[in-house]
């Protein structure tokens, strides 16, 4: 199957620039209902979706969706501009595209969806601090950049943290079967059973060890390393109240 | 490993006076010395019992070497924890 990038280019081709008069009798046309007429704008502004779109793109975005998604943003202005306002279509739709690219990324770059006007505050926040370590050379604080931006701290806070980028320990890599979860080391003593086994050995001399010990001394040292009990549970570990005072204070 | 010159005590831990004190209150009189000492002799004691285990033979000052190192006495300490957990 040919890329949509591919049948994109071939319909520019076959499509040069509209002059705005042409613009404003298309757009006339439309009014009336000319299907056709719709079909010519929309195809001689292809070359905005992409030129949109290619600023847009992502390495974590597919681009052909990207572009299709852009397209409605096309199809949506076509069908709202308004030729009597005396702009140019262009200006119009770009808008219309951006905000189509825009929201298809916001749905589709983590599992979890942030709202737009969230987003938007991020791309904000990126600026500011961009900004601010090329001017002062180094990272600004949330206040300042609340200040800045006119927002609260907090709200400048829970931005930066819903907009943190996730990944899923599923996720294959595209040029692997691979996924995160398997380069992950089993660390755990189950893979490795004659470390576990000699874990077990360790504890079981280590507990021995510890019976060893007289009731007053491992009182004692409880007491030196603030190895405490339930302070209620004073039949298994006796304590005085003046331990127990000393305990609730602390 | 970075060779630690003294044990980790948490919050709650007591200084000598004071678990002499608790521990006279409680009817076994003894100063803050006696309560080092017997802090030594049980690490002294554990770390004796493990040597034999596994048939080192360490002697006598090696013995008292390892047991007041702060690296064996935190490992003793972590271990009481769980004990005391697994109750």
């Amino acid at each position: 199957m040919r890329s949509i990038n591919k049948q994109y280019s071939d319909v520019i081709k076959n499509n040069p620039l509209l002059t705005k008069k042409q613009e404003v009798d298309l757009a006339n046309r439309i009014k009336k209902g000319d299907t056709l007429a719709r079909k010519k704008l929309i195809e001689s502004n292809f070359r905005l979706v992409i030129s949109i779109a290619k600023k847009y793109h992502r390495s974590d975005v597919n681009f052909d969706d990207l572009l299709q998604e852009s397209s409605i943003g096309l199809l949506k202005a076509v069908d709202r501009f308004d030729p009597d306002l005396g702009y140019k279509f262009s200006t119009y739709a770009c808008w219309w595209i951006k905000q189509a690219a825009l929201q298809y990324i916001n749905e589709n770059i983590s599992d979890i969806k942030v709202p737009t006007h969230s987003r938007i505050l991020n791309s904000k926040i990126k600026k500011v601090i961009d900004g601010f370590e090329e001017e002062k050379g180094t990272l600004p604080t949330h206040d300042e950049i609340a200040n800045i931006l006119g927002e609260t701290s907090k709200k400048i806070k829970y931005t930066i943290k819903a907009n943190k980028r996730l990944s899923s320990m599923d996720k294959e890599k595209s040029d692997s079967s691979f996924s995160l979860k398997d380069t992950i080391e089993d660390e755990s003593l189950y893979s490795n059973p004659e470390k576990l086994l000699m874990s077990r050995e360790l504890e079981k001399i280590v507990k021995e060890s510890l019976s060893l010990l007289t009731s007053k001394e491992e009182k004692i040292l409880r007491l030196r390393f603030g190895i405490t009990e339930d302070i209620n549970n004073v039949a298994k570990f006796p304590i005085t109240k003046e331990m127990k005072k000393y305990l609730n204070e602390k | 490993m970075k060779n630690k010159k003294y044990v980790t005590v948490n919050k709650s831990g007591l200084g000598l006076h004071a678990i002499a004190k608790i521990m006279s209150e409680e009817g076994i009189k003894m100063n803050h010395s006696t309560v080092r000492n017997i802090i030594n002799r049980s690490f002294v004691k554990m770390a004796s019992h493990m040597s034999k285990n596994y048939d080192l033979n360490h002697s006598d000052e090696e013995i008292f070497n390892i047991a007041k190192s702060p690296q064996f006495q935190e490992s003793i300490v972590e271990l009481l924890e769980r004990k005391k957990d697994e109750r």
